[in-house]
């Protein structure tokens, strides 16, 4: 077993390394939010800055108000509803199938068809709109 | 122009001055982002299996990234990385790491290590959890008797743990690698395969030959080609699941 001075180390070092990924992992969202704070003179500046000197909600208005944030948002959840419980309803169906009747050969084919499906290229799709 | 193209979109593509290292490209970009989100994957599911306090809050701050859409995370990458506004390159002066600013998406020498970079960031959460449930479903008592039998901890992780991973290791890195391969939206929203086609992998070329030049059907042709390689990598994924779920049962 671990002695207590090793178990000390080991605990340190965790916790650095930990503190470290969590700064490389969360930086960006931190980076955002502060961006969206600030006024437009002071992001696009040679010395960026952690603190925002005149905090505006200009850009939240700008974005809510005059970019058709709200119709956007709208399609988003039809869009992730549908899917979802349309997905679910088939899925859960199919499920069934696939663990009561798996000898069977067509039962076969369609899992391993559903499972190509899912690794096939996504740009193929896009060829239907051309 | 009517009738049978042959092979000539195939011919085409095959002879494009930008093939041979659109292909490097996609390879170096998907070995490369696998094995440094495995490393890091592995890296943190061992930090976060350890019991310690706080670990709730870091296993959520860990996950994050996985869950922004691409475009956001691109964005604000680009935004970072950027020369002359960006906070990395800021950072990375003042504490002395570099002397001048790079160029970290506009200079081809380092394009594709920075896209690289920033897939590993956005990817390596998925190989956490994924290693962290199945570290959690080893018995702890494998893990006792090893320490009682005066094994160390880096003996217990490469004899007990890591063979343990085995099975979730094959699926996680061969979905990966499909996924990877064929990831199209995080070269483009931050470099669009530049600069001088220095990240440009095949999926990009496709959207290139059909979007940019309406060269439909070189793209069909690049994409039958890329089709056939994914059918034949994904029957090899099938048959080696299939022969360890068999070992399993």
């Amino acid at each position: 077993m671990l002695n207590k001075k090793n178990q000390t180390i080991v605990k340190t070092v965790s916790y650095i390394l930990l503190i470290i990924i969590a700064i490389y992992c969360v930086f960006p969202f931190i980076w955002m939010v502060i961006s969206a704070f600030k006024p437009k003179d002071e992001i696009r500046t040679a010395i960026p800055s952690f603190v925002i000197h005149a905090p505006t909600l200009e850009n939240f208005k700008k974005v809510l108000f005059q970019a058709g944030f709200i119709n956007y948002i709208k399609n988003s959840f039809i869009v992730s509803v549908i899917a979802c419980g349309l997905s679910m309803v088939i899925a859960v169906m199919a499920g069934y199938a696939l663990s009561r009747y798996y000898k069977q050969k067509l039962v076969k084919v369609s899992n391993f068809a559903m499972m190509l499906s899912q690794m096939i290229l996504v740009f193929f799709c896009w060829f239907r709109y051309i | 122009m009517t009738g049978f193209a042959g092979l000539d979109n195939f011919k085409k593509v095959v002879s494009d001055e930008h093939f041979a290292q659109a292909i490097r490209n996609t390879i170096f970009w998907t070995v490369f982002s696998v094995a440094g989100e495995y490393i890091m994957g592995m890296l943190t599911a061992v930090l976060l299996n350890q019991k310690f306090k706080g670990r709730a809050i870091f296993r959520t701050l860990v996950f994050i990234p996985w869950l922004v859409p691409i475009i956001v995370a691109g964005m604000t990458w680009d935004w970072m990385l950027n020369p002359d506004f960006g906070i990395i390159n800021y950072l990375l002066l003042k504490v002395g790491l570099i002397s001048e600013k790079i160029n970290f998406l506009g200079d081809s020498r380092y394009a594709m290590a920075t896209v690289i970079f920033v897939n590993i960031w956005r990817s390596f959460p998925y190989y956490t959890i994924s290693f962290l449930s199945a570290m959690q479903s080893i018995p702890a008592d494998l893990n006792e008797a090893a320490a009682v039998d005066g094994a160390g901890m880096f003996t217990r992780f490469f004899k007990i743990t890591l063979p343990q991973l085995k099975s979730v290791s094959l699926v996680i890195v061969f979905i990966h690698i499909i996924w990877t391969a064929i990831n199209f939206d995080f070269i483009w929203v931050m470099t669009e395969g530049g600069p001088n086609y220095a990240t440009e992998t095949l999926p990009i070329m496709i959207y290139r030959y059909s979007m940019k030049t309406f060269d439909v059907g070189a793209a069909s042709a690049l994409s039958t080609m890329m089709f056939y390689c994914d059918v034949y990598y994904v029957l090899f994924y099938y048959r080696k699941r299939m022969k360890i779920s068999d070992d399993l049962s």
